[in-house]
């Protein structure tokens, strides 16, 4: 992240826009690849030195603030060794006898004397012992290593920091997805998840809108969340069309909403794998045939119980009523999200959720709860077209329930 | 079915509540995930509402018990803790105390935490408070005492904290304490430390402060994250009884020739860009303004460094530091604390004169340590910047000295504060040294606008 006084903007009319860097830029390129071999031969210098070196590295380039910036995200990343063993017992003894020089001044003595008296006690030179004193602290240290990163991805971690900034004092952020791929959501959800946000998701068409906020936020909580929107916005690259808003702080009296949107230069540092969409699941969803019902793989997301978020495999659509039926599977190494979702279920009843269980989570006592459960059905490997068609056939002649 | 209140990052969750106003009230309902949601503070009015109905609920918020808890050794309290802690008691185990710094504010804590029996977090500004926090807890209640911050993570049923790190942790352990004390708690109602308070569930709460004023009427956010202010003692009153009386000298000492025409050089050269810019300094915004105009230019960064530089001479001239000699000389058999503004300075003087010093970069146990050797008296001078200020507990020293500082009222008497533990024929000594004619004595005049202040003789 970068401190207020790195980042650059623009604000007109309201709209706060970073001054994004290019990420193909050759004398920034140039700057970054200089700036990293800096770091990465100074192993065993001083975090004093080492930020000096950067920093009138810095201050000599022709954008200082973004070279400064650069310089912030490096040393972020930079790791430098604990405090030196013995320096503390050493300092120790040095006050002691200090304390005890000055105790046996005479009452007129001046601060030459005292320094007189130091130098005749110490074992070694008063100028290097004062040099010594406090060679432990943090600007003292020594380099040990870094997190490694290429000039490019040096400038991509700057956008995006740029971009994070702002969103420090947001309280909320509004993110449109143009028609989406799937897994792709799939993933943005998850990590609102990990983020610990919750957000009013709508669908309009191939599109979703994301209202994206903190638990509390709607309460006149003073906790912003602004930390974990911006750890959020680190997600959102990963959709292809996208545009995102948010009202921050310009400054301290101003308020102005920041833009971003696909075109801008913002790559997720996050890993490029988007999960997969099991082929059991794809197999189903192209042999599915029902006259009544139709078989969708968006991942709707479905609140739960006090605070879960249930992102189901499947949901299945009933195409005269159009209610809605989604399908959640929990397989043998899903035990605790079972139980919990479970526990959710009895919380806050949802009954337009089905979970799909495998048998190998049905045993001993359990067994009877799940096969009685009006929600689970119970599989082998993976649940059949013909078992799901038979309970969602029992749906329909179910009464819909209040309130769905 | 029961109506079930869960926890969830520092809000208090119900999936159904039951058809009541009041209760409802409390609650907002949350479109965004189908639940009902309240502020996490709000926990006990909640569960004594549904109480009050008769209703039955499922408590799945709350994450602690009663604890078994009681004091090592019986505490024969002050008459002034007596009353407060009966205040507080009174008021539902809710509220805030005001007493001076040394009148005890921690063992009241202790009787407050024996007497609730339930887990605590201590929250504190400073990790030397921390450390003391959890001495003291030790001590008299016999049961380990975990710390957040500094490094530490160890949360046990009893356990102290920094603002700074319960600001990050509330919304992960707001449901585990159910007494929560704030420590200096004029320092809550700063927005960014306000949610420790928002987001727990504890139902009994206690505010403890020297000084519980603040220029921007936060003490009403106090009132109500941790209830209304149940007792209060003034300085004046505990001076001589509980505290040790006192005394502040001012020394002001004049810029040698050579740094008088450095600093009113520098000095004309930062205000003369503050006035060309129509930047005033007096409003609250003041300073920001000048920071970033500064930036902006090659004469506004002139200005600056210029700034500094005055500020700089003024803070440790040689005079200043003849001064100090002179006073440490003189109190050579005393427990001396020495306060500076900035840690450059104290680094300064540390290495001229190999003393110790305390500062944000000493380690917890240096700290310890350091703090145990100037109580023996081993170590009989400390050094520091502004850690010292609130609450740590150092009842030897006896001398202060003040050698460079903003101008805070608070910030002054907190200072004060450390000497004044009360020992038998004690009489506390503050130095003042200010540089005369510099703007550092208009600093001091402002921080000397608190009525501990009054009864103080000049020099």
């Amino acid at each position: 992240m970068l401190t207020r006084d790195l980042l650059l903007f623009r604000v007109r009319e309201g709209r706060l826009r970073p001054s994004f860097i290019r990420r193909e830029d050759p004398e920034l390129l140039a700057l970054a690849q200089e700036l990293i071999s800096q770091v990465e031969g100074a192993k065993g210098e001083t975090r004093d030195d080492v930020e000096e070196s950067l920093s009138l590295r810095a201050g000599a380039f022709s954008r200082p603030r973004v070279a400064r910036g650069l310089v912030k995200l490096l040393l972020d990343r930079a790791l430098f060794d604990e405090a030196a063993e013995g320096v503390a017992e050493v300092r120790w003894e040095r006050f002691q006898l200090a304390a005890r020089v000055m105790r046996g001044l005479p009452p007129d003595a001046t601060v030459e004397a005292y320094a007189a008296r130091l130098a005749e006690a110490l074992p070694a030179p008063l100028p290097e012992v004062r040099e010594a004193l406090y060679v432990d602290l943090p600007g003292q240290r020594r380099l040990l290593g870094w997190e490694a990163l290429t000039p490019t991805e040096l400038l991509d971690r700057y956008n995006l920091a740029l971009a994070q900034g702002p969103l420090l004092g947001a309280r909320r952020l509004t993110l449109r997805a143009r028609a989406p791929e799937l897994l792709r959501v799939r993933k943005l959800l998850r990590w609102l998840k990990f983020c610990r946000l919750v957000a009013e998701v709508r669908r309009d068409g191939e599109d979703w809108a994301l209202e994206v906020e903190g638990p509390g936020a709607l309460l006149s909580l003073q906790k912003k969340y602004g930390l974990q929107l911006a750890s959020f916005l680190s997600v959102v690259p990963v959709l292809e069309r996208w545009e995102l808003m948010a009202e921050v702080e310009a400054s301290a009296r101003r308020r102005a909403v920041l833009v971003l949107d696909h075109r801008d230069p913002l790559v997720s540092p996050l890993p490029t794998a988007l999960g997969h969409i099991p082929p059991e699941v794809a197999t189903l969803a192209e042999g599915f045939a029902d006259a009544e019902w139709e078989l969708d793989l968006t991942p709707l997301p479905r609140h739960m119980g006090a605070s879960g978020l249930c992102v189901p495999d499947l949901t299945f659509r009933h195409r005269r009523s159009g209610r809605e039926v989604a399908l959640e599977l929990f397989h043998a190494w899903h035990a605790g999200p079972l139980a919990r979702r479970l526990g959710e279920l009895r919380s806050r009843p949802d009954p337009g959720l089905l979970l799909g269980v495998d048998r190998a989570l049905a045993r001993g006592e359990e067994r009877d709860a799940l096969e009685a459960h009006p929600q689970v059905v119970l599989f082998n490997g993976f649940p059949s077209a013909r078992r799901l068609r038979e309970r969602l056939a029992r749906l329909v002649e179910e009464p819909v329930p209040a309130g769905r | 079915m029961a109506t079930e209140l869960h926890f969830d990052c520092g809000t208090l969750v119900a999936p159904t509540l039951p058809d009541d106003a009041r209760l409802r009230a409390l609650f907002q309902k949350d479109a965004r995930t189908g639940v009902h949601r309240a502020a996490a503070w709000r926990y006990r009015e909640v569960v004594l509402r549904l109480r009050e109905l008769g209703e039955p609920y499922e408590d799945r918020a709350r994450r602690f018990e009663p604890l078994e808890l009681g004091l090592t050794v019986p505490i024969e309290p002050f008459p002034h803790q007596r009353e407060a802690l009966e205040a507080w008691r009174q008021a539902g185990s809710r509220g805030l105390v005001e007493l001076p710094t040394g009148a005890g504010k921690t063992l009241l804590a202790v009787l407050a935490i024996a007497q609730v029996k339930r887990p605590t977090l201590v929250v504190v500004p400073t990790l030397d408070l921390m450390a003391q926090w959890q001495g003291v807890l030790e001590k008299h209640l016999g049961v380990p005492v975990g710390l957040l911050g500094g490094g530490v993570n160890d949360r046990q049923p009893l356990t102290v904290t920094t603002y700074d790190s319960a600001t990050m942790q509330t919304e992960f352990h707001g449901n585990c304490f159910g007494l929560l004390i704030c420590d200096e708690c004029h320092h809550l109602p700063a927005p960014s430390y306000r949610f420790i308070a928002e987001g727990s569930l504890a139902p009994f709460r206690l505010g403890l402060s020297a000084t519980m004023e603040r220029t921007d009427g936060g003490e009403r956010v106090c009132e109500e994250l941790l209830g209304p202010r149940v007792y209060r003692a003034d300085i004046r009153e505990l001076q001589g009884r509980y505290l040790a009386p006192y005394e502040v000298q001012r020394i002001e000492v004049p810029l040698q020739p050579e740094e008088k025409a450095r600093y009113d050089e520098a000095r004309a050269r930062y205000v003369g860009f503050v006035r060309k810019n129509g930047i005033a300094l007096a409003t609250p915004e003041g300073w920001a303004r000048f920071l970033a105009q500064s930036q902006r230019s090659d004469e506004g960064r002139a200005a600056y460094r210029a700034y500094r530089e005055q500020r700089r001479i003024a803070l440790t001239s040689s005079a200043k530091l003849d001064v100090l000699w002179h006073l440490l000389l003189k109190h050579r058999e005393d427990r001396v604390l020495v306060f500076t503004d900035d840690n450059e300075t104290v680094y300064t003087l540390a290495r001229r004169l190999l003393l110790p010093v305390i500062t944000h970069h000493t380690p917890v146990p240096e700290r310890k340590a350091l703090l145990a050797a100037f109580a023996s008296g081993e170590l009989p001078v400390l050094l520091t910047s502004r850690v010292l200020n609130e609450g740590v507990d150092v009842p030897d020293a006896r001398v202060g000295v003040v050698l460079s500082g903003s101008g805070s009222v608070r910030e002054h008497v907190q200072r004060l504060g450390r000497i004044l533990r009360q020992r038998p024929g004690k009489r506390a000594l503050l130095y003042e040294v200010c540089s005369a004619q510099t703007a550092e004595s208009g600093i001091s005049e402002r921080r000397r606008q608190h009525q501990a202040y009054q009864g103080g003789e000049p020099c």
